[in-house]
């Protein structure tokens, strides 16, 4: 009798571990908000900077994207870059029925793929003012370097390049990010093809940066390699849904048949049980 | 004295059937077949959002992302339980214990179910192992 309390002691602890450690999961599943953990920016044509995702035709076809969220608002990412323009490019786009006056989007790049908070150094934020007024719109391009992690302070030399339109209910947002160039100061991260880099998104309706109250939302990181994945690395897309769901179709007919076995071998119970009686 | 003789009231009420008292194996025998039954509507709700053929609570946003993983778990889950519960009436009738062998099928085909979503395989794995140590500890406190 002891040894059974003894056993179920332990295994009380033993769920009561399982769930804890279930649970760590949880704050990352929060803001685990990006369906590719690496998104891989491909060698596209240079982008015009203007917000608009057609300024040219297929301007961004080529690129890869992903969707996720900010915190709970859903974005759809597209990232691709040009080797002779020394530039990354990412577009953001954001669905709202209604979006703030002074609606703003920041990029934070950290110098590795590491996702520990305190390398994420370099700030892009494009600003909107009077976005719910067509004639009075504009946008403002920043470029911040972080000190520790919450104070933005504006670079001496400003780097790459951002824009905003709105488009019905979307607010479409394109950056360019420069690889190397005019680093002297060191307020900028350093960009090479090949690597890849952990990158997060900040969104809010409030130009004032440093006020905590101002960010609004932050996401969690994702991570941009820039150029082609290797082909050995990872399976195409395409073909990697394709195994999925050929997988799912195997595994649901296999669960279905099992399931009915489980019915023929109840039934004949229930068959054989009547002939006795 | 009446003028009409009296004429005895027909029996109208008719005699009640007695209730068919079902014995202990009938009874398990019913509870397995519901069971089974049950375990067969939780399929169809698994294979209809696990499969992805509803997706209506996919990638919304994050609240939504919660539901519906909680519908592929809950669904796993509740299909797992209630057909195990149906082998194992089935396999008491039939005087032999819930083995291992089954169980173990049980299980995958369970799991097998969740393959599209690793959240949900994680919460479904979880969910099946509290419940087969519940139903462990039960037995074992008989």
């Amino acid at each position: 009798m002891k040894k059974i309390n003894n056993v179920k002691k332990f295994l009380a602890f033993f769920i009561l571990v399982s769930i804890i450690y279930s649970l760590n999961f949880f704050p990352k599943f929060v803001g685990a908000s990006f369906n590719d953990d690496i998104l891989t920016s491909v060698e596209t044509m240079p982008i015009i900077i203007d917000g608009n995702f057609s300024s040219i035709e297929d301007e961004w076809t080529n690129a890869n994207s992903t969707e996720g969220f900010i915190d709970d608002l859903p974005i759809e990412i597209w990232v691709c870059y040009n080797k002779s323009n020394s530039s990354l490019y990412i577009a953001i786009s954001i669905e709202l029925e209604i979006h703030p006056s002074n609606e703003f989007l920041g990029i934070i790049l950290c110098n590795s793929s590491n996702e520990n908070d305190t390398e994420f150094l370099d700030a892009k934020i494009v600003q909107n003012y009077n976005l719910d007024n067509s004639s009075l719109h504009n946008t403002t391009y920043f470029d911040f370097h972080l000190v520790n992690r919450t104070n933005y302070i504006q670079d001496i030399n400003i780097n790459g390049n951002g824009s905003c339109i709105l488009d019905e209910k979307k607010t479409k947002y394109e950056f360019e990010i420069k690889f190397n160039e005019n680093n002297t100061d060191k307020q900028d991260v350093l960009l090479n093809i090949s690597q890849t880099y952990a990158i997060k998104f900040i969104y809010g309706d409030n130009p004032n940066y440093n006020s905590s109250s101002s960010i609004l939302k932050e996401s969690t990181s994702l991570k941009i390699k820039i150029g082609w994945i290797e082909e050995s690395e990872e399976l195409p897309p395409e073909i990697l849904e394709l195994v999925i769901n050929v997988l799912t179709i195997i595994f649901f007919i296999s669960a279905g048949i099992l399931y009915s076995y489980f019915g023929f071998y109840i039934f004949k119970t229930k068959n054989k049980h009547k002939r006795k009686r | 004295m009446s003028k009409y003789k009296k004429i005895p009231e027909k029996e109208t009420v008719e005699k009640k059937k007695p209730k068919k008292i079902l014995s202990t194996d009938e009874l398990i025998i019913k509870s397995g077949i519901t069971s089974f039954y049950l375990a067969g509507i939780f399929f169809v709700i698994s294979i209809l959002f696990n499969s992805g053929i509803v997706t209506i609570f996919m990638n919304q946003n994050l609240y939504l992302d919660i539901v519906d993983i909680l519908i592929k778990t809950i669904s796993i889950i509740l299909f797992f339980l209630f057909l195990s519960v149906a082998v194992g009436n089935v396999e008491e009738i039939n005087g032999k214990i819930f083995d291992w062998k089954k169980l173990t099928i049980l299980i995958i085909i369970s799991l097998i179910q969740s393959i599209r979503n690793g959240w949900v395989f994680l919460f479904s794995s979880l969910g099946i192992i509290i419940l087969i140590l519940y139903l462990w500890l039960l037995q074992e406190s008989r």
